[in-house]
């Protein structure tokens, strides 16, 4: 009997190969794969939806336009994530100029109260909840940039701890050690500004 | 081996928990505490994506495509070409073929015309020695040319 499977997702490996020799497609389709958790990552670098925008389409264009010279390299890295900790070390590092030259991490809440509150549910809830992600943006704006970086790397873009490390080029028990402390001193600070902020009292 | 809550926050902070940890959770209220905050920590740093964003990620893909760099057409060789590139083959190929082919020796002949030999002069001729005519040349008279 004839049975339809349906084709796996090709490894980023195989779409750099086939780029590489000459199929531009295959480069459209590592854009869709990477855009979502590229824009999560570099959005705290941005002060606007448009910034972060543009940040993750020269993150692309800087791939493209090295790709014929470092795809190659990549190729004879062991791992399938060579690529993925390529781009997001691009990313990063576009973020990193983008507020070293704005001088600011972002500030702004990309989704604010009133998009929230514009929502059907429990308008309340919303806001408490609104308030809650606000007061940890800002805590985590205040973490020293490495632990800013290992935390934005795990959380925003969902990576393992092993590509954290190969994004930032230091050592996976490195990686791991500073989001430990990210994420102590983040609790410590959200605890800190509920406190302050009687009406998140109930957020951690 | 038992599980102390230094063991079970590295695991909560890798993303997984053994059923041993899961286990030591549920004895520890600051472990089980440290649970749930990691959880609505993270949850609350890293927001869904609002309306604005998303419409901009799905302008992202098309947009990338317009900045890219464009290929370069390759060149279709046209009939135009051919009958060039031929023309040129033919050109190389004679061109070939006549530094290739032996030269031939030219026996170039030199052709001397002499003039007539002219006769020996004798100084002793007449009109040449004896025979001469003087004229008496003056300047002219200041009268000479008047009309009157």
């Amino acid at each position: 009997m004839l049975r339809l499977v349906p084709a796996l997702p090709a490894s980023d490996k195989a779409l750099c190969d086939a780029f590489l020799a000459g199929d531009r497609a295959a480069f459209g389709v590592l854009v869709r794969r990477y855009q979502e958790p590229v824009f999560r990552v570099v959005r705290r670098y941005a002060g606007s939806v448009d910034e972060a925008k543009d940040l993750v389409q020269r993150a692309f264009l800087q791939a493209f336009e090295a790709a014929q010279r470092t795809l190659p390299r990549l190729a004879a890295t062991p791992g399938e994530s060579a690529f993925k900790a390529w781009l997001f070390r691009i990313a990063v590092n576009l973020g990193k100029n983008q507020a070293r030259d704005g001088a600011r991490w972002a500030t702004v809440p990309l989704e604010t109260s009133a998009d929230a509150l514009s929502r059907p549910a429990d308008a309340l809830e919303a806001l408490e909840r609104a308030e809650a992600e606000a007061l940890t943006r800002l805590a985590v704006e205040r973490l020293p940039p490495r632990q800013r970086e290992v935390f934005s790397l795990r959380v925003d873009a969902a990576l393992p701890f092993a590509d954290v490390a190969e994004v930032l080029g230091i050592s996976e028990g490195n990686a791991k050690s500073h989001f430990h402390y990210a994420v102590k001193r983040l609790r410590a600070e959200v605890h800190a500004l509920a406190s302050a902020n009687p009406r998140a009292k109930e957020r951690p | 081996m038992t599980m102390d809550c230094d063991a079970f926050e590295r695991q909560v902070l890798e993303g997984s928990l053994t059923p041993e940890a899961e286990g030591h959770q549920q004895g520890c209220a600051s472990c089980w505490a440290f649970a749930r905050d990691v959880g609505v920590l993270v949850s609350a740093a890293a927001p869904a994506l609002s309306h604005d964003e998303r419409a901009a990620l799905d302008r992202l893909e098309a947009d990338t495509w317009r900045a890219l760099p464009r290929p370069r057409p390759k060149a279709r060789p046209s009939w135009l070409g051919y009958a060039a590139a031929a023309g040129l083959g033919a050109l190389v190929t004679s061109a070939g073929f006549m530094a290739a082919r032996p030269v031939r020796e030219v026996v170039v002949e030199r052709l001397v015309s002499l003039p007539a030999p002219v006769a020996e002069l004798d100084p002793e001729e007449p009109n040449l020695v004896t025979d001469e005519v003087f004229f008496d040349v003056t300047w002219p008279d200041f009268s000479e040319g008047e009309t009157r």
